[in-house]
């Protein structure tokens, strides 16, 4: 039974948010702006000629600066942002929805602010993001609903239900029947038929078939839908709504009340054919034969559904556009029947398409992320700077916006590192994921090749996770930008300019270093050099450091990267940083090349409180040795090749007080 | 006015912090002294009985907590502030303690000064510190859930599912109780992690010990008697989680 009810939820209802794009919108109740009206006229042709109804929008959006109206640039911007929904462009579409959110924080008006947060709500609905996109749509409806713009309420009602349906069916249904109300209120087909599918969408979800007075009064809805659609049918628009109506009715009879009423299912299922081949629609015609593939199935007449899905996947691929979900869907059903009829190399053959094409609508749906991603970046990027020129006119103190610019920029620049970083990990960890679902499937593949390109794949995958992973400590990354952000809070730019320098300057060495197998002496000392003195920044200079190269030790040798910086920084942070005021820090780093050995010695002395006092004031501490930790990893696995690799770690100084770290690193050979 | 203290060991981000808490909260906080150290930090809270502390927790010469466990006066509103302590950050949550991270949010920090004055009672709670105490040491057992009416602390291993309506997370207990807390459940599902506990719905989140029978058509009946709905994308991880974990 739970198999008929997978297929029809599932698509059916983006279909009928894809059609409600279709709607034109129109903003009644107060009376909209020239130019208002002039890019909904625009947004209304996008259907009939895309590059015309671009051009128009563009010259409202034209208009709206000239007379620098606020209020129309934001509502140019979300017209301009769904028109790109519709031709699939996220980057635009995210830099529009931005721009409109943008413009809209800088008024008051409700209009700017009602079309952004449909626009924003559009874009997170779209990547999937459906709890931000519920905040901005509730937003937009609240607006809309104050300014009496009806149409645009009973719209963005039926797409709040849509999104509540699998939290809170109970919202679903309150938002989908004042859905309902508004499109009453407006008497237009259009948005009648849309709230009711939200209506029905509901209606369909709760109706179980034991429950006969739930199951009948859904079929009457669904009844009354069609009957008002086929009246109006001139009046609307978007046709697919009408072969939606058509298909939850054969739905609803296929999962009616034992034996179901054949007639009617088949009835509806024809006129659903009729109306796909009338209206050219691709989608409907699609899930037609699914669901005749569905009936079949359920009747025990595996051959006639088997060749029924088999021709939804050749009418599919016929089509111009992929779509791997559906692709998946249907050979996911073909599995069954496979194993229904035991048949179990037909099920092997299915099931490797299934695996190829589930793995492809995943890779999509991330790929989609990743791009949201950089679209974001880059419209958050030229936002910023769109804004900071404006700044600069106005208040004429260039060099020091433009050192808060640079900032800004360089700050999203990390943020979204870290994030494009994130979700790197995210896409490796599911790909790995999807490998050892095959793996699981293994017992019908174990005599074939596979397994061994698999395991070759793994490890790769693995290993350029390794390489991905940072080798900065995100507790100095973060402590950084709060220095900084306390340099601009101060307004002591050229401190914060300063500061970020040596930064960025920083963290691009370990990035660079960080894909190296090696590094000169010369260029590890400078990553050291930089580090050190931005944490003497940082520290209000309560320390000095020197470095000293022993006479005979050629700063051109090639070492492994980022191995001593750990051990300098645990010097700075747990022996240095703790001293009081009056008792001056000194870090003394020293190399002495052992050319025989291949060795590289490296001394590491502070005179900071030492070891055992350190351990007694932070019994917490448990972050604290994790790169320590790695290092030596690092080093022992080096040690197979030089067995005196390794480091030491003393209590005390020649000096006196303090702590002593010995690292022996082994010397690479040029050519590795 | 609220009286505020601020434990903080840089002298360049405490200025922030007050600095941003001029703008944010310029006319309901003012800031009435600062510290470094562990000693300093005691001496002055219990001199000065602020409203409100700031709390680092990496401190000159000890932590932050070290300060709460030799206070006197407690009878402030607590909010930590660290740059990246994930292991304080989880204790935090476990023990519904306010924390902010470094650099510091504007809005952030606006938002937590609004929960302070929604708040009547602004005492830190004796078993609140213990439960963070308990958090810090140890993989948390015992959960924090700020009602309106209270702070109940539940054990972990006794919550038998949670279930999310909107912005609300209902918490249903094995001995029958129901506590209603006003935070999403993507909240708790970063703390209450698989093993023990599944999400297996957009709704709901399980405790897997508390399954009865589950069937293959995505239905898991729970001892309570409560039956769950298995999303379907959710299945293959559940099902496997289920024979990894012996089948119980």
């Amino acid at each position: 039974m739970h198999l008929f009810l997978y297929f029809l939820p599932r698509c059916l209802p983006a279909l009928v948010v894809l059609g409600a794009l279709l709607l034109p919108l129109s903003a009644k109740g107060q009376s909209p702006s020239t130019i208002e009206t002039m890019a909904m006229e625009g947004y209304a042709q996008r259907f009939t000629d895309t590059v015309a109804s671009l051009n128009m929008q563009q010259m409202a959006l034209t208009l709206a600066r000239q007379q620098n109206s606020v209020e129309d640039k934001s509502i140019c911007y979300a017209y301009l942002a769904l028109t790109h929904r519709r031709l699939l462009h996220l980057k635009d579409f995210t830099r529009y929805a931005d721009s409109s959110y943008l413009e809209a924080g800088k008024t008051n008006s409700p209009r700017a602010n009602a079309y952004s947060a449909m626009a924003m709500g559009a874009l997170k609905s779209y990547i999937e993001d459906n709890a931000r996109a519920l905040d901005y749509l509730l937003d937009a409806y609240r607006l809309f609903a104050s300014l009496k713009a009806y149409d645009l309420c009973a719209r963005i009602g039926a797409d709040i239900s849509y999104l509540f349906a699998s939290a809170s069916p109970s919202r679903a249904k309150k938002y989908a029947d004042e859905a309902l109300s508004y499109a009453m209120q407006t008497g237009d087909p259009e948005s009648i038929l849309h709230a009711r599918l939200a209506v029905g969408s509901y209606l369909l979800d709760e109706a179980e078939p034991d429950d006969q007075e739930q199951w009948s009064e859904a079929v009457d809805f669904y009844r009354h839908t069609v009957l008002l659609a086929e009246r109006d049918a001139a009046y609307i628009v978007s046709k697919s709504n009408i072969g939606v109506a058509y298909v939850n009715l054969a739905v609803l009879y296929m999962n009616g009340p034992k034996p179901i009423d054949e007639e009617a299912f088949l009835f509806n299922l024809e006129k659903t054919i009729e109306i796909a081949r009338q209206y050219n629609l691709k989608n409907i015609y699609r899930s037609s034969i699914g669901l005749r593939g569905q009936y079949f199935m359920q009747k025990g007449e595996y051959t006639i559904a088997e060749e029924l899905f088999q021709e939804g996947i050749a009418y599919q691929r016929s089509l111009p556009y992929e779509d791997n979900a559906i692709l998946a869907t249907f050979y996911e059903y073909l599995k069954d029947i496979a194993a229904r009829r035991g048949d179990y190399w037909s099920y092997y053959r299915y099931d490797q398409s299934f695996v190829e094409h589930n793995k492809l609508k995943y890779d999509e749906s991330t790929q989609r992320t990743l791009q949201y991603a950089d679209a974001r970046f880059e419209s958050e990027r030229q936002t910023s700077l769109i804004h900071q020129l404006e700044e600069d006119n106005k208040l004429q103190r260039k060099n020091q916006l433009l050192g808060y610019g640079i900032a800004i920029v360089l700050l999203i620049g990390l943020v979204f590192m870290y994030r494009s970083y994130y979700y790197r990990q995210r896409y490796y960890q599911n790909r790995e994921d999807i490998l050892k679902q095959q793996q699981s499937n293994n017992e019908l593949r174990m005599q074939l090749l596979e397994k061994e390109t698999l395991e070759s794949l793994a490890e790769k995958l693995s290993l350029e996770r390794r390489l991905l992973s940072s080798q900065m400590d995100p507790h100095f990354i973060f402590n950084a930008l709060g220095n900084i952000q306390s340099m601009m809070l101060q307004k002591d730019t050229a401190q914060a300019v300063s500061y970020l320098g040596k930064f960025a300057k920083l963290t691009r060495q370990v990035l660079e270093q960080s894909r190296t197998g090696a590094i000169s002496l010369a260029a590890e000392m400078e990553t050291l050099n930089n580090y050190l003195s931005l944490q003497q920044l940082r520290l209000n200079d309560s320390f000095h450091y020197r470095m000293v190269c022993d006479a005979g030790t050629e700063t051109g040798i090639r070492i492994p990267p980022l191995l001593i910086q750990p051990f300098v920084e645990n010097a700075v942070e747990h022996g240095l940083k703790p001293l009081p005021p009056a008792q001056p820090g000194l870090l003394e780093i020293r190399f002495r090349e052992d050319a025989g050995e291949k060795l590289l010695t490296c001394t590491i002395t502070d005179n900071g409180i030492g070891l055992a006092e350190s351990k007694r004031r932070k019994a917490h501490d448990a972050h604290r040795s994790l790169s320590t930790r790695i290092t030596d990893e690092r080093l022992s696995l080096m040690m197979k090749n030089n067995p005196r690799a390794g480091f030491a770690v003393h209590e005390g100084t020649p000096d006196g007080p303090g702590c002593t770290v010995i690292l022996h690193i082994p010397i690479v050979d040029e050519d590795v | 006015m609220y009286k505020a203290v601020i434990i903080e060991d840089e002298h360049r981000l405490r200025e922030a912090l007050s600095i941003l808490l001029e703008m944010v909260a310029g006319d309901a906080v003012v800031v009435v002294g600062y510290a470094e150290h562990v000693d300093d930090a005691v001496r002055l809270v219990n001199r000065l009985k602020p409203d409100l502390v700031f709390m680092d927790i990496i401190l000159k010469d000890g932590t932050g907590f070290d300060v709460l466990q030799r206070l006197d006066y407690r009878g402030f509103r607590l909010i930590f502030t660290t740059a990246y302590e994930e292991y304080a950050i989880r204790a935090f949550k476990f023990s519904a303690i306010d924390y902010l991270l470094k650099p510091i949010d504007p809005e952030e920090l606006r938002l937590a000064i609004g929960r302070i004055k929604d708040l009547q009672e602004k005492v830190v709670g004796e078993q609140q510190l213990q439960e963070l105490q308990d958090n810090l040491q140890k993989a948390p057992e015992r959960l924090v859930l700020p009602t309106l009416e209270a702070m109940h602390v539940v054990k972990v291993d006794e919550i038998v599912r949670c279930e999310t309506s909107g912005s609300y997370t209902t918490f249903l207990l094995a001995d029958g109780r129901k506590i209603i807390v006003s935070k999403p459940l993507k909240n708790y599902e970063d703390m209450l992690l698989p093993p023990l506990f599944f999400r297996v719905h957009q709704s709901h989140l399980i405790n897997v010990h508390y399954i009865q029978s589950y069937s293959k058509e995505g239905l898991i009946l729970m001892k309570d008697k409560t039956s769950i709905p298995l999303s379907r994308t959710k299945k293959e991880a559940f099902f496997k989680l289920m024979t990894e974990d012996g089948g119980s």
